[in-house]
């Protein structure tokens, strides 16, 4: 069979992607628009994350449990049970999402937000067999094998793997009424060779490049404590997954007069050098092949080379901050520029900026900032410590209202 | 710059290490200043990654060097394109840009002197009938080459009347190789490890054929272990396989890449490869870069006095080895000699950009 895909989920095979996609499709779907049996599915998922104490040694599940524990949910409904009355929201059929393989329960989230909005779904996952992946699949079968009620839900999730195979996305793609592809340019380039069906749609999240935005004099106020604090939720945003989200900080933006930037600057850098972190939270190979890339057209400043962060100093300009996207390839390291103003930010950013974490900006400053920004730029402005948190309106995408039709009722 | 005068060119390895450090940090600090004031790139590198460099080093670890893939991201060069007379890529893995290594007149002829002065070391002047284990076509146009034309170049200087082992439909010429072998003495052979293995003897063996055996021959191979290391190939079983189905009676083996041609290190009889006086290696941490004792596995640093026209005369490779001393291998040479053990574990695939499809 050359159209075979290993099926994880819901059951545990190979399987012909024909028949997988003739299953999907020909089933009933009785869900609705935040179905309660969905959100009751979806907290049942988070408690059991939550009571299964090996968890704990990944930090990613725990956030996804979060974010999906039945009082968030309940707070999302709460914010779409407000949409006019004239507008019903019903689901889009068959989605069909591709997970990015360095960001391992993206697609968790995705499919999470789906089914809220009622739809069955085909995920492809990557093949690497992540220990996350595996984790997360055997919750599924957990789930419905402790509450069988749950059973419906096998109609909603197929998880499947499959390389390198067009003829197995031109199929699945011909089926779906939503395709999410998450991450890439390349691959989002190379999957949209793959027609969709004329009445589907697709939302496509490309590379994307962040920073964090820092006020110098509020930094150099704080207590020992608060930043030392300040340095540990830096580090969080900065080191998961390998500094390579889309929403992982890369470059700081110091914001103040040059003796308040320099000093506080200064502070923040040996600090976060002088965390520890165990050695696979980086690749020092890859840190030096992407830093080599970048010094060779920058001449930067570099301490802590081989340290667990590594920090690039340069006076601001345009074309090292472009250099830089091109460059970054995580691993932990940062490069840190200064500037007077946050209004001072826009003539070095792209379309490709999405997260602005910041510290010791008020909400005039953000207005500012956004109001300042000439394009398209920038998705979300964040609190330092906030960046990887995941929330369904992304990239500019509010993904409910994306992942589900809304049918406008006039009388 | 380059200060040649105190090599011996018949004699390659005969420096101690006392002697071959004070002519490689001669070499290399005056090779460094050079390429500072002839290469923005790598000027800027120095100046940000070793910036406590100043062109006059005491000691071999604290000389700078580039990780082996910034040849492969960067443009590298520290003469003006109108004097590059050659460029060399490497054969690239699948999806990977090719390293592209630029050439000048001076650093070709030096990298052909030197690779002549270690073969003739190894296999004698003379002219052998060669056997070259390898498509005819693989030589590419006249000064573009990759690394597997630039090898064959390079050891085509010691062969005569040569063979291609595999036609231009990679077939195997079995017949004509059989009727070189019945009409030559005293073959020299060459070819890479990889395709060596994978092609030539899995045929041979498919066809059930031995080539005979011939008296006083010699089969040079080097590179692609890499590739071979997956299969798990013992050196003993390769070298067994190349005498048994190949016909030769000594095998060498020789480790080199594309961005330090010419000052390549040869296996020695007891198992070793071996620096020549042109070349040295330091074998580093692959977390600190900390310069690591005899017998421990790291990183291999690569040191080379013949780089002019590019910035390579000291790489980080991604390959581990160990080096088991200076000077006194069993074999009676002087020099470092090490094992390579393969390639660093590769990083798995991440980023943004690699939905796998």
């Amino acid at each position: 069979m050359s159209n075979s895909v290993e099926v994880l989920f819901p059951s545990n095979r190979r399987e012909s992607i024909t028949d997988i996609v003739k299953r999907v499709s020909a089933s009933k779907a009785s869900q609705k628009f935040l179905s309660d049996d969905m959100v009751a599915f979806i907290a049942a998922f988070s408690r059991a994350i939550f009571r299964d104490k090996s968890f704990r040694t990944h930090p990613e599940l725990i956030s996804l449990a979060s974010w999906c524990r039945s009082k968030r949910i309940e707070g999302l409904i709460q914010e779409y049970s407000k949409v006019d009355r004239t507008l019903y929201l019903r689901e889009k059929g068959v989605a069909f999402h591709i997970a990015p393989s360095n960001v391992d329960t993206i697609f968790v989230y995705s499919l999470f937000i789906s089914l809220l909005a009622g739809n069955k779904n085909i995920i492809k996952v990557s093949s690497r067999n992540s220990e996350v992946i595996i984790q997360i699949i055997k919750v599924f079968f957990e789930v419905v094998a402790r509450e069988p009620h749950f059973n419906f839900i096998k109609d909603y999730i197929t998880v499947i793997q499959y390389e390198n195979q067009n003829e197995i996305t031109d199929i699945i793609s011909f089926t779906a009424d939503l395709r999410v592809i998450w991450g890439g340019d390349e691959s989002i380039l190379n999957i949209r060779k793959s027609p969709l069906r004329p009445t589907a749609s697709e939302v496509a999240f490309p590379n994307r490049f962040s920073f964090s935005i820092l006020d110098s004099s509020s930094y150099l106020e704080l207590i020992e404590d608060d930043k030392s604090q300040l340095v540990d939720k830096f580090v969080a945003d900065a080191s998961t997954f390998g500094q390579q989200a889309c929403s992982s900080p890369r470059l700081l933006f110091w914001l103040g007069s040059a003796i308040e930037t320099k000093s506080a600057c200064e502070d923040f850098s040996s600090r976060i050098q002088s965390i520890s972190l165990t050695d696979d939270f980086f690749d020092m190979t890859e840190r030096l092949v992407s830093i080599t890339n970048f010094v060779a057209r920058n001449e930067c400043e570099v301490t802590g080379l081989r340290a667990s962060f590594c920090n690039l100093k340069a006076p601001l300009n345009k074309e090292m901050i472009q250099s830089l996207r091109e460059c970054h390839t995580g691993n932990n390291w940062l490069l840190h520029v200064s500037a007077s103003s946050v209004t001072d930010l826009n003539e070095y950013l792209t379309h490709k900026d999405q997260t602005a974490s910041y510290f010791g900006l008020s909400r005039e400053d953000i207005s500012n900032f956004l109001d300042s920004i000439e394009g398209r730029a920038i998705d979300r402005v964040v609190p330092i410590g906030s960046a990887l948190n995941f929330d369904h309106v992304w990239d500019g995408h509010d993904l409910l209202m994306s992942f589900s039709r809304q049918v406008r009722v006039q009388r | 710059m380059v200060d040649l005068d105190l090599y011996k060119f018949e004699a390659p390895y005969s420096l101690n290490f006392e002697e071959k450090t004070v002519l490689m940090l001669k070499n290399l600090n005056a090779a460094n200043g050079f390429h500072n004031d002839n290469s923005e790139e790598f000027s800027n590198i120095v100046k940000s990654l070793f910036p406590s460099y100043c062109f006059s080093a005491f000691d071999l670890a604290d000389l700078p060097f580039l990780p082996v893939r910034a040849f492969k991201n960067l443009h590298l060069a520290s003469v003006p394109s109108n004097d590059i007379s050659k460029i060399l890529t490497s054969s690239g893995t699948s999806g990977q840009k090719p390293s592209r290594i630029v050439l000048d007149s001076f650093t070709a002829q030096l990298q052909s002197k030197v690779l002549t002065s270690l073969t003739s070391y190894w296999i004698g002047k003379a002219r052998r009938p060669m056997v070259i284990f390898d498509f005819a076509n693989t030589r590419a146009s006249r000064n573009q080459f990759n690394a597997r034309a630039a090898g064959i170049a390079g050891f085509s200087t010691f062969g005569r009347k040569p063979i291609y082992a595999l036609d231009s439909n990679l077939e195997l010429t079995v017949n004509e190789l059989l009727e070189y072998y019945n009409g030559y003495q005293n073959i020299l052979g060459f070819g890479f490890t990889f395709l060596i293995w994978s092609k030539i003897i899995s045929e041979l063996r498919r066809k059930n054929i031995r080539l005979p055996f011939k008296e006083n021959s010699v089969l040079i191979h080097g590179g692609g272990w890499k590739k071979i290391e997956a299969e798990k190939v013992e050196k003993e079983e390769f070298d067994s396989d190349v005498r048994a189905m190949l016909g030769f009676d000594r095998v060498i083996n020789y480790y080199g890449m594309v961005e330090q041609v010419g000052s390549v290190y040869f296996e020695c009889e007891k198992g070793f490869f071996h620096a020549p006086d042109f070349s040295e290696l330091l074998i580093r941490d692959p977390l600190t870069h900390d310069v690591l004792p005899f017998g421990q596995p790291g990183l291999i640093q690569l040191l080379s006095v013949l780089p002019r026209s590019y910035p390579g005369n000291s790489i980080l490779t991604e390959d581990i080895g160990i080096l088991h001393g200076r000077d006194n291998c069993g074999c009676g040479r002087k020099g470092s000699f090490f094992q390579v053990l393969g390639r660093q574990t590769q990083a798995e695939p991440r980023g943004c950009s690699d939905v796998v499809l």
